[in-house]
């Protein structure tokens, strides 16, 4: 396979900063192949992604060659980028609703691609091959969608359209920066198979970038694993994730819910990683060590005082970890796949075992469930069209310490009903009964001297916080609206609280903005367990971190879960976390509850064709 | 090599905010003229100088002497105090108020805000001035009644810009966190969401204040703000618009009084603008990297935005 792009010592900084951000990178991509880059936020996978097309920040000094074709890019003037833009090297980014001109009809927006590259073409032709292309990406009603808006057209719809304005000119090489992240998990599988289906057809070169590694294990040929600006390993998939050589990689895979050991608890990587201005720090001082060193608990005085190099272990596999050669032929990895079979024979026969939960949930029929919701339905527009309510008839129940996840895609009302639930709305029919009370129905004044006790956590850490109290502030606040009076004690239960969720009483004063967004998750949890509330509402907490930190967050949650003992809603569409972590399943379905279960019997025997569906379209 | 986009990293020393400086050095020269006006001056405010009337600026009168006879400079510096009184009144009338309507206008949304923004719709119908004429007619004229009827005309658009910023608060996690809670409205509204709001309506005060200095000169100048004996800026210029001519120095130095304390107050707003981005700018630089999976949509305030400016650095 002729190599289609190189890039040599690629270092990107911001001077202005004082930042690195990604230092010395070799990589290239030969002809028709499928490359991953995976990386967790801050590593500089996407910084990386943009400058291969003379697209990066103009704050950004970008060092090193690119090759294209043999052609070197760096220094190419504007004029020379946009004739390769579009026509050889194509990007599709990860929110196809920014991505998009908002008034613009898509169909247009697509065809420019064709009227930039190809001006020869007449206009029916470009219309018809924008048609094929949207036809081949699988949407339908075709005509119509091409006199669509972006914002009226759904999430899956609107990044295929992303996508066809990245295909349009069938590119060379085209490059997918994390275009499945804001996709539910059944519209990420659909959108690989799309992917890869394309790629058979045109044979084109493509970079795809995820901080998902289930994804880039199904998806990628080869892979280049990033941390903090680095490449520390890369080689065939298949090799790297069952055989992974470096630590950090491997603590990613061991991170990854479906991998539970049998402690049950996940493995978290503690620490974070370097900031950009601590990259460039080092680079100036010309320290020579491993920049997962303090993090990595394999580590050896080798890794302080010398620079890993990457180590070749054969097969195109390589890694940049002192201890290379030993994780790659440890009995590690043959451990993990043991286990593994183990898990699937295991699952057939329900075992227990799966995870530590408190037993006292072991009991079937408790008497009085703490969360009774009978009946509900609810509309946003009045009482018409009874059919088409957001949800209908909702009947579950949530029993004290117990935790049930409420499984669903988006648009099925989840978000809906967590707010009926949390007194935000009014459910227009049906009741909501909390340890044997009303709640539905109560007014503001009522439910505060009622003191509820029912608090929620939500998808985005930092908007959960004020951004201008400290954080011990915002901890506090709960309690004083629950009436704490003494600031002595207030203040204990502040910092007793902060040690339970793991945050060091030095970051006290900080405000949320100087933390990471694991971290500001636990401060979130912080103020929503302080008041130790009986019911906690998780409104997909967990989606938007990284895998390391949702691996923190998840054991947390077991920690917290232990000592405090409170229910949990837990809203998700991970259906690995949601194993793991809850009792019970409810899945939701067009505003209904289809299917509603211990864990264990609707994975292993789901009745209902949706839960079917869902359980079906997770990609392991 | 270099990538033909890159540009040349530029000294990030703090740069020096000239329009602060400018401002504070603007100020300082006019209340040096207020001292001046009150304390300093050899001359009283109405008295009839023996030089006589309309004399040229000399060491005597270093502004020159008025169609009455009256010291300029002095009459400039103290008619600068009542202006800046005046104005300081007119700006926290309109402030309080508009904070009130704006606050619950954008916090309670629903009938609240219809309600009350029909309220400001009509004070807004009215063009600021001709409302405060007829105030003026109804009170009679004189301080009370300029205070009031200007600003009332100032609460509209105070009240609008604190109805979008609690509009785009309102949609926040944490308010809807704290709401889960029970936590009162009211308490939601000032102990939590005022400090966010004041950074940027003290700016917008400042920037009212230069607005009401000359919105009473306007009405000095028809003769409907501060009466004679007392002295104004605008029924100063009035009064000096028939010898434009002869003697120039009186409408050039009070004008320029009026220019330079509008533009000092229009600097200061800068400045303080200005200071507050830097402020924001260098916290930036000191945050660790965040996690950045979902990209979220619909920025309303600055406060969604600098999340996604957070999340490019990826």
């Amino acid at each position: 396979m002729t190599e289609l792009l190189r890039v040599e010592k690629l270092r990107i900084s911001f001077p202005n900063d004082q930042g690195l951000v990604v230092s010395d990178l070799d990589l290239s991509v030969a002809e028709g192949e499928i490359l991953g880059i995976c990386g967790e936020s801050g590593s500089g996978k996407s910084l990386t992604a943009l400058s291969l097309l003379g697209l990066h920040d103009p704050d950004a000094l970008v060092e090193g060659s690119i090759y294209y074709q043999g052609r070197e890019l760096s220094g190419l003037p504007e004029a020379e980028w946009r004739k390769l833009r579009g026509q050889d090297l194509a990007l599709v980014f990860q929110d196809a609703q920014t991505a998009l001109n908002p008034t613009m009809r898509v169909g247009k927006q697509v065809a420019e691609g064709l009227y930039i590259h190809q001006p020869h073409l007449s206009k029916a032709e470009i219309n018809e091959r924008v048609q094929k292309l949207l036809t081949d990406l699988g949407l339908k009603n075709v005509p119509q969608v091409m006199r669509a808006f972006p914002h009226e057209l759904s999430g899956g719809m609107r990044q295929r359209i992303g996508l066809a304005v990245g295909l349009i000119n069938a590119p060379h090489l085209l490059i997918l920066d994390e275009v499945t992240t804001a996709l539910d998990p059944s519209l990420q599988k659909s959108l690989l198979q799309l992917l890869r289906k394309i790629h058979d057809q045109t044979g084109q070169a493509t970079i795809f970038i995820s901080h998902d590694i289930r994804l880039v294990r199904e998806f990628c040929e080869r892979v280049l694993i990033f941390y903090a600006g680095e490449k520390v390993e890369e080689g065939p998939a298949r090799d790297v994730f069952a055989n992974p050589a470096h630590v950090y990689t491997k603590l990613l895979l061991d991170a990854l819910p479906g991998n539970a050991g049998s402690s049950g608890r996940l493995v978290e990587i503690p620490g974070r990683v370097p900031s950009s201005q601590e990259l460039a720090q080092i680079m100036a001082e010309e320290e020579c060590l491993c920049l997962f060193a303090n993090r990595c608990p394999l580590v050896i005085p080798k890794c302080w005082s010398e620079k890993p190099p990457l180590k070749d272990l054969g097969n195109g596999h390589k890694a940049a970890c002192h201890l290379a050669e030993g994780l790659y032929a440890s009995s590690w990895a043959r451990e993990r796949q043991a286990r593994q079979r183990a898990n699937e024979r295991g699952k057939t026969q329900a075992t227990k075992e799966s995870a530590p939960k408190p037993k006292t949930t072991a009991q079937p029929e408790m008497p009085t469930p703490y969360l009774l919701v009978e009946e509900v339905s609810h509309s946003f527009y009045g009482h018409r069209h009874r059919e088409d309510w957001v949800l209908q008839g909702i009947n579950f129940r949530i029993y004290p310490r117990q935790f049930t996840a409420l499984l669903g895609e988006s648009g099925s009302g989840k978000s809906t009903l967590a707010r009926l639930v949390s007194g935000q709305l009014r459910p227009l029919e049906g009741n909501i009964y909390l340890d044997g009370r009303e709640i539905a129905h109560m007014s503001r004044k009522e439910r505060r001297q009622a003191q509820l006790g029912i608090q929620m956590i939500f998808q985005d850490p930092f908007s959960s916080l004020h951004p201008r109290q400290s954080l011990a502030r915002q901890i506090e606040e709960p309690l004083i609206l629950a009436g704490e009076k003494d600031p002595l004690v207030r203040q204990e239960k502040v910092l007793q609280m902060m040690e339970d969720v793991g945050l060091h009483p030095d970051l006290a004063d900080r405000l949320p903005q100087d933390l990471s967004g694991g971290q500001q998750q636990r401060v979130a949890i912080a103020c929503a367990l302080v008041t130790k509330p009986k019911l906690l509402i998780a409104d997909e907490a967990l989606s938007a971190l990284d895998l390391s930190v949702q691996a923190q967050i998840i054991n947390l949650l077991q920690q917290l879960r232990q000592k405090q003992d409170f229910a949990c809603l837990f809203i998700s569409h991970d259906l690995d976390v949601v194993r793991y972590l809850c009792d019970r399943v409810a899945v939701l379905y067009q505003g209904r509850i289809c299917e509603e279960n211990k864990t264990e019997r609707v994975f292993n025997d789901p009745q209902h064709p949706y839960t079917k569906e869902l359980l079906n379209a997770r990609v392991k | 090599m270099r990538n033909a986009k890159q540009i040349k990293p530029t000294k990030k020393r703090a740069k020096l905010n000239i329009d602060l400086v400018l401002a504070i050095l603007l100020l300082s020269l006019i209340a040096g003229l207020a001292i001046y006006g009150f304390f300093i001056s050899p001359y009283g405010v109405n008295e009839l100088t023996p030089e006589g009337k309309l004399q040229a600026p000399s060491a005597l009168h270093p502004c020159g002497t008025d169609h009455l006879g009256r010291d300029i400079l002095t009459r400039l510096g103290q008619a600068g105090v009542y202006s800046l009184a005046i104005a300081a009144g007119i700006v926290a009338l309109g402030a309080f108020l508009g904070y009130v309507i704006g606050a619950a206008s954008g916090f309670f949304g629903g009938f609240v805000d219809w309600i009350l923004s029909r309220l400001t719709d009509s004070l807004l119908a009215f063009p600021g001035i001709l409302m405060a004429l007829l105030i003026i007619t109804v009170l009679g004229r004189g301080m009370p009644a300029l205070i009031l009827s200007l600003g009332l005309a100032f609460v509209p658009s105070f009240a609008r810009i604190v109805r979008s910023a609690f509009q785009g608060l309102r949609t926040e996690n944490f308010v809807k966190r704290l709401e889960i809670m029970d936590a009162p409205s009211w308490r939601i509204i000032l102990v939590h969401l005022t400090p966010l709001v004041a950074p940027d309506y003290l700016n917008a005060m400042v920037l009212g204040l230069a607005n009401a200095i000359l919105a009473e000169s306007s009405l000095s100048f028809l003769g409907f703000g501060i009466q004679a004996p007392r002295p104004s800026w605008g029924s100063m210029l009035a009064d000096s618009r028939a010898y434009l001519f002869r003697a120039p120095y009186y409408p050039l130095f009070t004008g320029l009084a009026l220019v330079l304390t509008v533009l000092a107050f229009f600097l200061l707003r800068r400045g303080l603008d200005y200071r507050h981005q830097q402020k924001l700018m260098s916290s930036k630089q000191q945050k660790e990297p965040l996690t950045a999976g979902v990209e979220l949509a619909g920025a309303k305030l600055e406060l969604p935005e600098r999340l996604k400016e957070m999340s490019k650095h990826d």
